[in-house]
């Protein structure tokens, strides 16, 4: 849940990207990095292996300034991709107050994201957290593609409920600000 | 983008680093939030040096009880000029202080002796006083606040240079 410090009139909101290995988490994240003034964003960590598939996880602070007397911050997480990692992937989820799903859109990957999407649920429950309960969206990233899915198959598999969902190629940064924003915006929608 | 610290608590806390012989101290929760922090945190990037520890923290804790069946107390890790020590509060809390590494010594031990048992129960302590003034406020941010967030957050992720 959101830090909202009183004494310090501070409120700190995280944000986690979660989904299959290699659906484009640290793409989206470098996207942000990239093109937010860099007076209203910290250093981009990114704990990586060598082959840059992330490790732990990537993380972006971000400062929207003083609101009404709060100084605001949002921090950006992303999770390890690989299931070998999940207890990494737990680990980034205490504490979270908005989820942004990435999906890979290629056939192929369609299995794997319905196991990320379970994972999440089942790594969410050990904290007692309904996905229902929290701001979440689903990005259907690398829309690009040939090989990509029809949005309306993608929806049926991993949006039966209807969350606010976006398409995206996040390497060239389509839709990556569209779905921050919405999960943002419902996030800081909670703490009214 | 350094958080901020309540000034009297600040103290305090000053105090109890000063007597571990820190010279700066975060105390953070296991989800990556600042509490508070005191001492000379100059040149330090606080958002990412909380983040790692934090996470180091956590990823810890769930490593304890596969190796020892219980938790870690402390964890200390020594650089040539600086040591960083993480000591566990319990109730998902912990402090990262940061210490100047003696020259072929390493870091100054405990004043306290081995036991960080004191050290824990006056952070605790302060963690206590620390939530009671971060809940003071009331549950809810002031009216309005969620609009003039959304407004903001269009202009900081807009999306272009």
């Amino acid at each position: 849940m959101s830090m909202i410090n009183y004494a310090s009139r501070e409120i700190t909101c995280k944000l986690v990207y979660y989904g299959t290995g290699l659906g484009g988490k640290t793409t989206n994240l470098e996207h942000i990095h990239s093109r937010v003034d860099p007076d209203s964003r910290g250093k981009m960590i990114s704990l990586s292996t060598e082959t840059d598939r992330t490790l732990f996880f990537d993380f972006l602070p971000v400062d929207l300034g003083e609101i009404r007397g709060f100084k605001t911050r949002f921090q950006l997480y992303t999770v390890p991709g690989q299931v070998y990692y999940n207890a990494s992937r737990k680990l980034i989820l205490k504490g979270v107050d908005g989820i942004i799903f990435v999906a890979d859109s290629q056939a192929h990957r369609a299995e794997a994201n319905v196991e990320a999407m379970h994972n999440l649920y089942e790594n969410l429950s050990s904290y007692k957290i309904d996905l229902d309960q929290i701001p979440f969206a689903i990005q259907y990233n690398k829309r690009d593609l040939d090989s990509a899915l029809p949005l309306e198959a993608l929806r049926q598999e991993l949006n039966p409920g209807g969350v606010p969902d976006f398409e995206a190629v996040a390497i060239d940064g389509t839709g990556v600000f569209e779905t921050l924003r919405a999960v943002s915006k419902l996030v800081v929608k909670t703490l009214s | 983008m350094s958080p901020e610290s309540r000034p009297d608590l600040r103290g305090e806390l000053d105090r109890l680093l000063e007597g571990e012989g820190a010279r700066a101290g975060y105390v953070v929760s296991d989800a990556g939030m600042v509490s508070m922090w005191a001492g000379d945190v100059a040149g330090v990037d606080a958002e990412s040096f909380v983040s790692l520890v934090s996470a180091q923290a956590a990823a810890a804790a769930s490593l304890a009880p596969l190796v020892c069946g219980e938790e870690f107390s402390e964890m200390t890790q020594e650089g040539g000029r600086t040591t960083v020590r993480v000591t566990g509060l319990g109730d998902g809390w912990i402090l990262a202080s940061l210490h100047d590494t003696l020259p072929g010594q390493g870091v100054r031990p405990h004043p306290r002796g081995d036991k960080v048992a004191a050290l824990q129960a006056d952070l605790k302590r302060l963690v206590g006083k620390a939530k009671a003034h971060e809940t003071a406020g009331g549950s809810q941010v002031t009216e309005g606040w969620s609009d003039e967030a959304a407004s903001r957050i269009d202009q900081i992720f807009r999306g272009g240079v």
